[in-house]
């Protein structure tokens, strides 16, 4: 209980460093929503001032700051410049979109990456280590974006089975089959990098497991291979696999971007690309907090789950020892 | 004592007894067991292999392209042809010759932003982790910090508001870059804090600054320079996705990154326009990769299956 408290006055400091930055971020940028006017003959000076008076832009950035991050808090996150719509609204619906992204994402990742590091693990092949171990260096070493491209390319543009981006076909009522189609190649370029990443991990830890003292009591025991394996060994070796899960949905939330340009799949991240590209700041500052949040949220669930199965962590001080 | 720091100094791969620190052989014979060692490693041999060659395409690209990089011509999206061996692009430029260019600026940007990181990263790393409590607390507090906002949405806001210029571009993978070897430096410093060695050398009251620079620094120099190899692994990864995005190297500069921007828009005219940038990424990524952990096997046996 006091390792969660602690925790979770960890998240506070973290949260208010990012938005300072992200704040101070933004307003080092050039232009801004009354950019366009300010050479245009059709608006006199005074209506300039208008504007920006009513958009709040006059303000000094110290009070712009705290109202901004009272704004944040309370959930008014200001106007979007292109939508006309509160910021809060595009956001939210957008992270709604990369949240079906990431769960499918994570699904996918861990049935195929656990059966594949227990198998590399148990197997006495020195072909099927070898074999898992490129694999794996061949998903960390291939650039996301191009291997989505790639996946465009043969299965959109000379096959034709999948639909080159977005999140549903155009003119149609929401339909599963449809939904599934369109998510599975942004959901599978995604799996990649963690496939490759958590079947090592799955692998060592297993194997780290192996040569523990309850795995031998087990098997001195006389319990059956697959019972050891499966209630012994899998069980221990997953635990470390809560964390990667945890940390890798808050940076899915947040560090899908790349995907998300290529497939055209309206998630956060891209909106935040998109915003940037129209300056609608409003947006873009939402956006981009919303990720960081994600994340500081996807490591405070990750040690939380570690802390509930390991009662070491618990013991543990202080936030760095995360 | 003063021989056995020596010779943990000299050293890093050794035992922790005494004995075998006697025992090893002149620092020449080293060198021949560390290339015994990576030889063996048949993977890091072909990384090595093929380190050398993206290495040599950078270094003679003059001689090696056939056409000057920033040519523009009439005749855009050609298929391959004797002319254009690998085609020409959207500008109708040559393909052949932007790719071998772009593996210059691929990198020099991969190699000065990785030993960039890793010199700072140690640095914050080795004071955390030496000193603990309160440094600690603040560098750690930092890191985690850093750790929490997206890398590639940070640098695209900070290439979109900064200059686009190749030394930003390199500042900007720097700073969204350096906490991940800070990390590990950390947790290794923490270690070897409570070693035999750094203890007695403490007893004997050796200052912190000798304890960091003399006992703890030289002996995670097998980590520091493994970071170093996959830092330009994952730089280069980071600088394509950034140029692709549009927020990193700015055409007419060739980067792979940037060669594939426009690309995904001919994909159905010209596919290959698509593949090649994407596949010398992947290439010379997996080779220093693959070198990454021929080091790490052939320097420090203990690593092996840390990652």
């Amino acid at each position: 209980m006091q390792y969660l408290i602690r925790r979770l006055l960890w998240a506070i400091p973290t949260l208010f460093a990012i938005s300072v930055l992200n704040f101070g971020l933004i307003h080092l940028a050039p232009g801004g929503p009354t950019a366009v006017y300010g050479t245009s003959p059709n608006v006199s000076p005074k209506e300039l001032e208008a504007i920006e008076t009513r958009l709040g832009l006059r303000d000094p950035l110290p009070v712009q700051y705290i109202k901004w991050l009272r704004g944040m808090v309370v959930g008014d996150w200001g106007i979007s410049y292109k939508y006309m719509i509160p910021a809060s609204q595009v956001v939210l619906q957008r992270s709604w979109n990369t949240l079906q992204l990431m769960v499918v994402t994570l699904i996918i990742s861990l049935l195929v990456s656990v059966p594949f590091g227990v198998l590399s693990a148990t197997s006495k092949h020195k072909s099927v280590q070898y074999a898992s171990s490129v694999v794996s260096m061949l998903g960390i070493s291939i650039p996301t974006f191009w291997l989505g491209i790639m996946i465009l390319l043969a299965f959109s543009v000379s096959l034709r089975i999948i639909p080159s981006g977005g999140m549903g076909s155009i003119g149609k009522e929401f339909n599963l089959m449809d939904w599934l189609h369109h998510i599975i190649a942004p959901a599978i370029v995604l799996a990649t990098l963690r496939i490759a990443g958590w079947s090592r991990y799955v692998r060592s830890s297993m194997l780290d497991v192996m040569g523990q003292d309850f795995v031998r009591t087990a098997r001195g025991k006389g319990l059956a291979d697959s019972t050891v394996l499966y209630r012994h060994q899998l069980k221990n070796a997953l635990i470390p696999l809560i964390t990667l899960i945890g940390l890798e949905a808050g940076l899915l939330l947040g560090g899908a971007m790349i995907t998300e340009v290529v497939f055209s799949w309206p998630g956060v991240g891209r909106l935040m690309e998109e915003s940037l590209k129209g300056r609608d700041y409003p947006v873009l500052m939402g956006a981009f907090m919303m990720m960081a949040v994600m994340v500081v949220i996807g490591n405070m669930l990750a040690d939380m789950g570690y802390a509930a199965v390991d009662p070491r962590v618990r013991l543990e001080a202080g936030p760095q020892g995360t | 004592m003063a021989q056995r720091d020596l010779a943990g100094t000299l050293n890093p791969g050794a035992g922790a007894t005494g004995v075998a620190d006697v025992v090893m052989p002149p620092p020449v014979k080293r060198g021949a067991d560390f290339w015994r060692r990576f030889r063996y490693n048949r993977l890091a041999v072909i990384g090595l292999f093929i380190m050398v060659a993206v290495t040599f395409m950078a270094l003679a690209a003059p001689i090696l392209a056939p056409h000057d990089p920033d040519e523009v011509s009439y005749n855009i999206l050609q298929p391959p042809s004797a002319e254009h061996l690998l085609g020409t692009d959207d500008s109708g430029r040559d393909v052949l010759s932007r790719l071998i260019y772009a593996s210059r600026v691929s990198l020099a940007v991969g190699v000065t932003v990785s030993l960039a990181t890793v010199l700072l990263g140690t640095a914050i790393g080795a004071l955390a982790g030496a000193y603990g409590g309160m440094t600690d607390t603040w560098l750690s507090g930092l890191i985690n910090v850093m750790l929490s906002i997206p890398t590639i949405p940070l640098a695209m806001v900070l290439g979109a508001f900064l200059s686009k210029d190749v030394i930003f571009i390199v500042g900007i993978l720097f700073i969204v870059s350096w906490t991940a070897t800070a990390r590990i430096i950390r947790a290794e410093f923490i270690t070897l804090r409570e070693r035999d060695y750094v203890l007695a050398a403490r007893a004997i009251g050796a200052s912190q600054a000798r304890l960091i620079l003399k006992h703890m620094l030289p002996n995670s120099m097998p980590l520091i320079i493994v970071s170093v190899t996959l830092g330009v692994a994952s730089a280069i990864l980071a600088e394509s996705a950034l140029s692709y995005l549009g927020y990193g190297i700015q055409p007419p500069t060739p980067s792979w990154g940037n060669m594939l921007q426009n690309a995904q828009t001919y994909l159905r005219q010209a596919p290959l326009l698509a593949i090649w940038p994407g596949a010398l990424i992947a290439l010379t990524v997996i080779g220093i990769n693959f070198v990454g952990d021929g080091l790490r096997d052939a320097l420090d046996p203990r690593l092996k299956y840390q990652r």
